[in-house]
């Protein structure tokens, strides 16, 4: 592969503050490692010298593969919190512990009890909000040589206010500083940088501010922009060519990113050609909805069970791959209603979820009182996925939590689905078995399956066909956001991360009725240009099955 | 003692399978229809694993019978002629979905194992790797290859065998979606596979006419979907009824298996070539004069196995292999009597007459492939002048194609049928 004149010209300015805006599909990682590479063949810097900031491990792990592919074993590619514990370790104390989550709670519990307070979830995770009680536990942790996860970045940026000369070793570790998704960093990370490369501002951060998506985690749309002003940045390079997505779907999402005011302003150019719309089917109800997503995955994947129906199906099947698609959605009950579908219709898929899903603290300890039940007496009949969703409600109640926490527990229920065929004992056994022993098998895009997964977990990643499903007014934007201009642009964002995974072919799903409930089409459909939109439809053989289908629901209410 | 066993079924958990598929259903109608050694089916479907757990006893290494308490679930009248030990041994059948070279892959495969301790590990492997909850043949994503990679690194006694060879669709030779070769589909691990299942609409002679196949010894089943055609093809052993002894006939002591039990192939659902809703029924000549195109509509014409084996052939029909084993060719006997009464296999005549057959001279293999004639005259002349001339190939066919049975007649039929070559040897 070659680099284009813009990804080529991010190479060119090596010394001081460069910004690239990377747009999605743009080369992002495949320019950041070209400019590594650039560095070392310039002369200027030693491997050993050059520093790659990520946020996750697996992005790191990603760049740090990428680039002995190309003969750089000694780039550092790590995490903030893995910079920061690093540096800690080196220049303030050797053998500081990092605790984990649990070793925390318990000191915390234990400050607790010893002074009395009444012990509540939500000071648990906030001791901060209680003084004394926060005093007392950084205290414990100062007599243990210990900080928590949450500390690590603030103790550095305050190690080194009071140590300006070991803050200057650290300035001549690293002569090149380069972050990775840039738009995603806060304070206390631009805090950081901002130290760490004082001496020489040799800083290129990489980025798209379209892909915010983690306000709640203190990022911020703006941030892209005004790296200008606060590195005094006067070099940035905008690489728009996408090499990702067909140029009707790009278009569509360029317009519709174009409403959001918050934004580097930018218009992606496709390179790719194909000729496919967005296809869009506009569904009267959650029936319809199914019978249109069979519809499209026999379409796909041909017939998967029946050797009756696989003429007819496998003639007009694409014969897809089942790992080719993906299916999106924002709130766990779509997932929910998704997962149902294709558990019933026996195909293989699975949820894929943000990095350390199993190991949240909200989720371990549901898991553990889930494990105490082994024993339930199951009185009523039902299915082992709603009673799951039952005492999560009944765990819910019972503590605090936020509303991410409690979205996190639901998607539990997403997984249960799997084991609704069993009696709810057998399930219930099976499914803390199986608890027990999923090691990482999170993020297995890999496997051969369907892939399930929420908007935000679908970011970096890309799909030949994508499914958007429940693009209405209060599902998407989300009821809390509709009213809220900042949060509003960020679920437009999440639509515009949707909509720039698919390769080759996108389908959005919309119902106007759901639940006997009436629903608007999302305004996020309304903002695409009807030029770059094919209305779907189902064909008449089917409407009439699901005619006879509903003749029949009705028959079985009224008896 | 030769025996005979059918290692490819389904229980009441498969999609499409009637719902009395249950243990002691099985166990009753294997009996009467004389087989000595089924398939458990669907072990990877949790509920029917716990209900082998529950209601089987090993009574040999691998091999298992119902335990007696479970026998009279069964409301089943077992007729003393009929009456035998009816051992079950662990087989399942997984479906595989999976893109390779380009082409989408469609394979279905009998899994074989050793024991129930081992059925729980395969289980628990493949409940990581896919969906074993909603069907008793799970569909997967996995390569073929991949699956059986992992089965021997689980127990290197698990058997693979590939399942009716020759179907267009889910089948590793399959003109749809399937492979020319064993070794385009499992490569470096092709030496594993020993055995190929034939299915209904090929026949041992078919298959000899690929040279390349000549290693493998040809196994059938029925892959029944309910019990009445539990059999309805099943293959004879002649070593001990164990695990490690059947294991070992079909991978080097080929001189155990003693042949298979076969349906007229022609009686196949997908043995000539043609198009189901234009009732369109043609040869490979047909076929290909044609250009794999429907003359009326232009629709591609699904591919028999008659057409498919010929493709794929480097042998003239009739050429026999040195290792070449004996095969029965029958027609169920329900069929032979419903030609001969007048009226539907199901109908309550055919079936009283069935009971009655049965009671008097012995199951329903015996009556078709063993019985001395003279001793079926006895009972029904007819009917022994019938299986004279079945044993001997003397029978009408009209074959099925795409999906459609064929039917196959003693005594002639009309214009659309014709009459079969008489058996070659």
């Amino acid at each position: 592969m070659k680099l284009n004149a813009e990804q080529q010209e991010a190479l060119t300015h090596l010394d001081g503050p460069v910004r690239i805006i990377a747009g999605a599909g743009t080369g992002k990682t495949f320019t950041l490692i070209h400019r590594v590479d650039a560095l070392v063949k310039s002369g200027k810097v030693r491997e050993g010298k050059i520093l790659l900031l990520t946020f996750t491990n697996k992005a790191a792990n990603e760049l740090s593969e990428r680039l002995v592919k190309m003969g750089h074993k000694g780039i550092k590619a790590m995490t903030f919190h893995s910079l920061a514990a690093r540096l800690l370790k080196k220049y303030w104390c050797e053998d500081f512990e990092i605790l984990d989550e649990k070793s925390r709670e318990e000191i915390i519990k234990n400050l607790m009890d010893k002074f009395e307070l009444v012990r509540s979830k939500k000071l648990i995770k906030r001791p901060e909000n209680n003084p004394l009680l926060y005093k007392k536990y950084t205290d414990v942790l100062k007599e243990r040589n210990a900080l928590d996860f949450s500390l690590l970045m603030p103790s550095l940026l305050e190690f080194w206010e009071e140590n300006p000369t070991i803050l200057e070793k650290c300035q001549r570790l690293f002569d090149y500083v380069l972050v990775d998704e840039y738009q995603d960093v806060n304070d206390v990370q631009i805090g950081i940088l901002k130290k760490l490369t004082e001496l020489h501002s040799n800083i290129c951060v990489v980025g798209d501010s379209d892909q915010t998506i983690y306000s709640w985690r203190g990022a911020d749309a703006s941030t892209l922009c005004d790296f200008a002003a606060e590195f005094n940045c006067v070099r940035t390079i905008i690489l728009n060519k996408n090499y990702r997505n067909p140029p009707h779907i790009l278009s569509a999402a360029n317009c519709l990113i174009e409403n959001n005011s918050n934004r580097f302003e930018k218009a992606l150019k496709a390179t790719v050609s194909n000729s496919e719309k967005i296809n869009y089917w506009s569904l009267s109800d959650e029936y319809e909805q199914e019978e249109a997503i069979s519809f499209c995955l026999e379409n796909y994947f041909g017939a998967i069970s029946s050797m009756h129906d696989a003429h007819d199906l496998d003639h007009k099947s694409k014969g897809r791959g089942f790992m080719d698609l993906a299916i999106l959605y924002r709130s766990q009950l779509e997932g929910r209603i998704i997962a149902e579908l294709l558990a019933k219709k026996g195909y293989p898929y699975q949820i894929s979820n943000n990095e350390y899903f199993w190991n949240k603290k909200e989720v371990r300890g549901f898991m553990a009182e889930l494990s105490v039940l082994r024993n339930y007496k199951f009185v009523r009949d039902q299915k082992f996925s709603s009673w799951l969703g039952e005492r999560i409600d009944d765990f819910v109640k019972a503590g605090k939590f936020s509303g991410t926490q409690i979205s996190r527990l639901n998607q539990l229920v997403i997984y249960a689905i799997a084991y609704d065929s069993l009696s709810l004992k057998e399930a219930l056994l099976q499914f803390i078995v199986e608890y027990e022993i999923v090691e990482d098998q999170d993020n297995l895009i890999f496997d051969n399956k369907i892939n399930l997964l929420t908007l935000h977990a679908a970011k970096g990643l890309e799909f030949p066909i994508v499914m958007i499903i429940g693009l209405e007014e209060g599902a998407l934007p989300s009821k809390k956001s509709i009213n809220d201009e900042y949060m509003l642009e960020e679920e437009r964002r999440l639509m515009f991360v949707g909509m720039t995974r698919a390769t080759e072919e996108l389908h959005l799903f919309s119902r106007s009725k759901f639940r006997s409930e009436k629903k608007d089409q999302s305004r996020f459909i309304s903002e695409i240009p009807l030029d770059f939109i094919e209305y779907k439809s189902l064909p008449s053989q089917r409407m009439d099955r699901l005619k006879r289908k509903s003749a029949k629901r009705a028959q079985i209410k009224m008896f | 003692m030769p025996f005979i066993a059918d290692l490819h079924i389904h229980s009441k958990y498969s999609r499409a399978c009637s719902k009395n598929l249950d243990l002691p259903h099985i166990d009753a109608w294997c009996q009467i229809k004389g087989i000595d050694l089924v398939a458990t089916a669907d072990f990877t479907y949790p509920a029917w694993f716990k209900e082998l757990n529950e209601q089987l006893e090993e009574v040999d290494i691998g091999v298992y019978k119902l335990k007696d308490e479970f026998r009279s679930i069964a409301q089943v009248f077992i007729p003393e002629s009929c009456k035998r030990d009816v051992r079950f041994i662990l087989s399942t059948e997984i479906s595989l979905i999976y893109k390779k070279g380009d082409k989408c892959r469609k394979i279905h495969l009998v899994i074989l194992a050793p024991n129930l301790e081992v059925v729980a590990k395969i289980n628990r492997e493949l409940d990581k790797r896919g969906n074993i909850r909603s069907d008793g043949r799970p569909i997967l994503g996995m390569d073929s290859k991949i699956l059986l990679e992992l089965l021997l690194s689980i127990s290197p006694d698990i058997q693979v065998i590939p399942a009716h060879v020759w179907t267009p669709h889910f089948s590793i030779f399959g003109s749809k979606s399937g492979f020319d070769s064993v070794e385009e589909c499992f490569e470096e691990l092709s030496d594993h596979i020993c055995a190929l299942e034939t299915g209904l609409s090929s026949d041992p002679p078919m298959n000899w006419q690929l040279s390349r196949n000549d290693k493998y010894v040809l196994v059938s089943s029925s892959d029944a979907h309910s019990l009445v055609k539990l059999g309805r093809e099943a293959t004879v052993f002649d070593t001990d009824k164990n695990y490690p002894s059947i294991l070992k006939a079909l991978r080097h002591e080929h001189e155990k298996v003693l042949g298979t039990i076969e349906f007229f192939p022609e009686e196949g659902k997908y043995h000539a070539d043609g198009l189901r809703n234009e009732n369109l029924c043609l040869d490979p000549e047909q076929t290909k004069k044609y250009n794999m195109k429907s003359p009326k509509t232009g629709k591609a014409i699904t591919v028999g196995v008659l057409h498919r084996v010929s493709d794929l052939a480097d042998r003239k029909l009739g050429a026999r292999p040195k290792a070449a084993k004996d095969y029965w060719s029958i027609i169920p006997l329900t069929e032979v009597l419903s030609e001969i009464v007048g009226v539907g296999p199901s109908s309550k005549t055919v079936q009283r007459k069935y009971f009655e057959l049965i009671e008097a001279l012995g199951s329903e293999f015996y009556i078709l492939k063993d019985a001395p004639i003279e001793d079926i005259e006895k009972v029904d002349e007819v009917l022994a002048e019938a299986i004279g001339k079945m044993r001997k190939g003397e029978v009408f066919v009209k074959p099925g194609y795409d999906g459609e049975f064929g039917v196959i007649k003693v005594f002639g039929g009309d214009e659309n049928f014709s009459k079969n070559q008489l058996k070659m040897f």
